[in-house]
């Protein structure tokens, strides 16, 4: 929609200033796109589709040449400039989608979950290349369901069932989360949850695989209680420990919140 | 095995009930395809503009008009004074047949002379059905009137009338003059309208389209920018295709091929159009090519590819007259094998243009509503 592909049903948006409907043709010089789903064209080689894009964004002659060069390399994709962008692999086709859409170096870049389906290992190099592209004053905005990702935001803003439920930098939304937070490693989930529930200054709780995060007003101080109190129920504990909220721990307390009101 | 073989098919079944477009293709496009053939093959040659070309202005040679014109087939419309007017009128395709009664025609018909009556008949050849079927026809008139006056059945060559006919343009009725043109025409309709129906719904379904419009590319240049292409391509298909006809099966162009080339062209764009609306208005590849083959089937009944027009029921030959493909049939035959001047072809070319100007500008308003 920021990208003037779909209509807004109602509201304003305006980057830079701009009203993105009613100067959608020229912030299209401004801002580069770079859709969901891969949607570049898959018979033409990564080179043809850069050529492509370069010319319909009115990048002409030795600048054209240049900017290629230097989005092929920034991309590392200059070993296969001649293959078909369908024959690459998930996260080289994300690299050539980003290219495409820096081609007219837009200082506003709207990514939509850039790294779904990429392996580990080009998703931290598809990141170490937006972080360079902040050090040179384009201003990102991303889509993503990972919050790993949202944590290297400046600010983030957390969606849920289309609404906006809190904004700010992943700083202050690690702020939402209730009093402190110790990670409990059990046998027994199951039966851990259901005791810790009634564990006197239980502020809240979430499942994580092997351990459960229990909120507390103050982690170092209720260590020992909250063991004493498992064992008092029989529920093995193989260690508790205070640990530091992430962003993830923030997003579902904010949603379970909001669903319960 | 067999279980398997089920499991799969309930599948299909399921996705085929939710795909409301096949399934409404599946029970349409069946049925129509066979009404529309079996409407339009029941009828037979149906009221053709014949010019009479009369010496004799006898009351016999009236009562041969009249005769005529009371069949089915023919209806006696153009009253030339001379042969030139007479040939002038099949070259415009204004008649489809010619009759020349010569001056003595009553008293060769009345009287005991050596020599029988003769009446000329010229058809139309460029349409094999109306060059096959003229003399015959006539002949059948004929011979009802010989009954008439003579009472029992005399043999046409005693007192009789003897008829001469000739097919113009195609004297040998040589069926491939006929077939192959509509064919090719045919053809050219085809190829177009799948290059350009499938062209924007084929950047919807890889999500291309997407990334073109967050481009500077306006509205107006990304259509034209997926119709040039389309229209080269259609123009170089029809060149390809003309010379097969005239190397590879020998039929002349007695016309201006610039002239058909021409017409080719504003075909080509009319069909572009077609083909865009359907791109536009589809959600997938799949139900651009099925739409495609709807048209398709439409058109091989009403544009006289498989049944001549002439030969069409009327509400049959009301449809071909807004089908575009019907008007270049018509002119492919009337400047190859007519040598037909562009004054004659007017009204088909302005057909084929008033389509393409109405099919492009509902391709452009389902453009700008949908993008």
């Amino acid at each position: 929609m920021l990208a003037a592909v779909l209509k807004p049903s109602g509201g304003h948006a305006a980057i830079m200033g701009y009203d993105i409907q009613r100067h959608a043709e020229h912030l299209r010089h401004f801002t580069g796109y770079m859709p969901q789903r891969f949607s570049l064209y898959g018979d033409l080689s990564v080179i043809e589709n850069l050529e492509f894009f370069a010319d319909i964004f009115g990048v002409r002659g030795a600048v054209r040449q240049q900017r290629i060069e230097r989005l092929l390399h920034f991309a590392r994709l200059e070993q296969f400039k001649a293959r078909a962008a369908d024959h690459l692999s998930g996260g080289m086709k994300k690299k050539l989608a980003l290219a495409c859409a820096l081609i007219h170096q837009p200082q506003v870049l709207l990514l939509d979950e850039p790294t779904n389906g990429v392996d580990p290992v080009s998703r931290r190099e598809f990141w170490d290349i937006l972080a360079d592209l902040h050090l040179e004053n384009v201003t990102i905005l991303i889509a993503t369901p990972y919050m790993d990702e949202a944590e290297r935001c400046n600010r983030v803003g957390l969606m849920y069932n289309g609404q906006l439920i809190q904004q700010g930098s992943p700083a202050e939304l690690r702020q939402f989360v209730p009093g402190e937070m110790l990670a409990v490693y059990t046998s027994d989930l199951l039966g851990a949850e259901t005791v810790i529930s009634t564990y006197p200054q239980h502020l809240g709780h979430q499942v994580y695989g092997d351990r459960i995060h229990v909120f507390v007003p103050d982690a170092a101080a209720n260590v020992q209680p909250l063991q004493a109190f498992l064992q008092d129920h029989d529920v093995p504990v193989q260690r508790i420990r205070p640990d530091a909220p992430r962003l993830e721990e923030a997003f579902i307390y904010l949603i379970t919140q909001q669903q319960a009101t | 095995m067999i279980r398997q073989i089920l499991n799969l098919t309930w599948k299909e079944i399921l996705q085929i009930r939710r795909d409301h477009f096949l399934l409404l293709f599946l029970i349409l496009a069946p049925s129509l395809q066979l009404i529309l053939i079996s409407q339009n093959t029941a009828k037979g040659l149906h009221e053709l503009p014949v010019a009479v070309l009369d010496f004799d202005q006898s009351s016999l040679s009236r009562e041969l008009i009249t005769a005529i014109d009371n069949t089915q087939e023919m209806h006696t419309l153009l009253f030339p004074a001379s042969r030139q007017e007479l040939n002038a009128l099949i070259d415009a395709g204004e008649a489809n047949i010619g009759i020349v009664i010569p001056p003595d025609f009553h008293r060769q018909f009345f009287g005991n002379q050596p020599e029988p009556a003769q009446i000329q008949v010229l058809s139309d050849g460029s349409n094999i059905l109306i060059g096959s079927n003229a003399g015959p026809v006539i002949q059948g008139v004929v011979g009802q009137l010989s009954k008439r006056y003579f009472v029992s059945l005399i043999p046409i060559d005693f007192g009789g009338v003897q008829i001469e006919t000739s097919a113009l343009f195609n004297p040998t009725l040589n069926f491939q003059w006929f077939a192959i043109p509509s064919t090719l025409a045919f053809i050219t309709y085809q190829v177009v309208l799948v290059i350009a129906a499938t062209g924007f719904v084929r950047e919807k379904e890889l999500g291309t389209l997407e990334q073109l419009m967050i481009t500077p590319l306006r509205r107006l240049e990304l259509i034209l920018g997926k119709a040039v292409p389309a229209i080269i391509l259609g123009i170089f298909n029809f060149n390809v295709l003309m010379f097969v006809q005239t190397y590879i099966y020998h039929i002349p162009i007695r016309g201006d091929y610039l002239l058909l080339l021409g017409v080719a062209i504003i075909f080509v764009i009319a069909i572009v159009g077609e083909g865009t609306v359907i791109s536009v208005l589809t959600q997938s590849q799949q139900q651009a090519v099925l739409l495609v083959f709807l048209f398709t089937i439409l058109e091989v009944t009403i544009s006289g590819y498989l049944v001549p027009i002439e030969n069409m029921p009327a509400i049959m030959r009301g449809l071909a007259e807004v089908s575009a493909l019907q008007h270049f049939m018509s002119t492919m035959h009337a400047i190859a094998l007519r040598d037909a001047s562009f004054r004659n072809i007017l009204p088909h070319v302005s057909a084929i243009a008033a389509f393409a100007v109405v099919t492009n500008l509902i391709a452009w308003r389902s453009f700008t509503r949908v993008v």
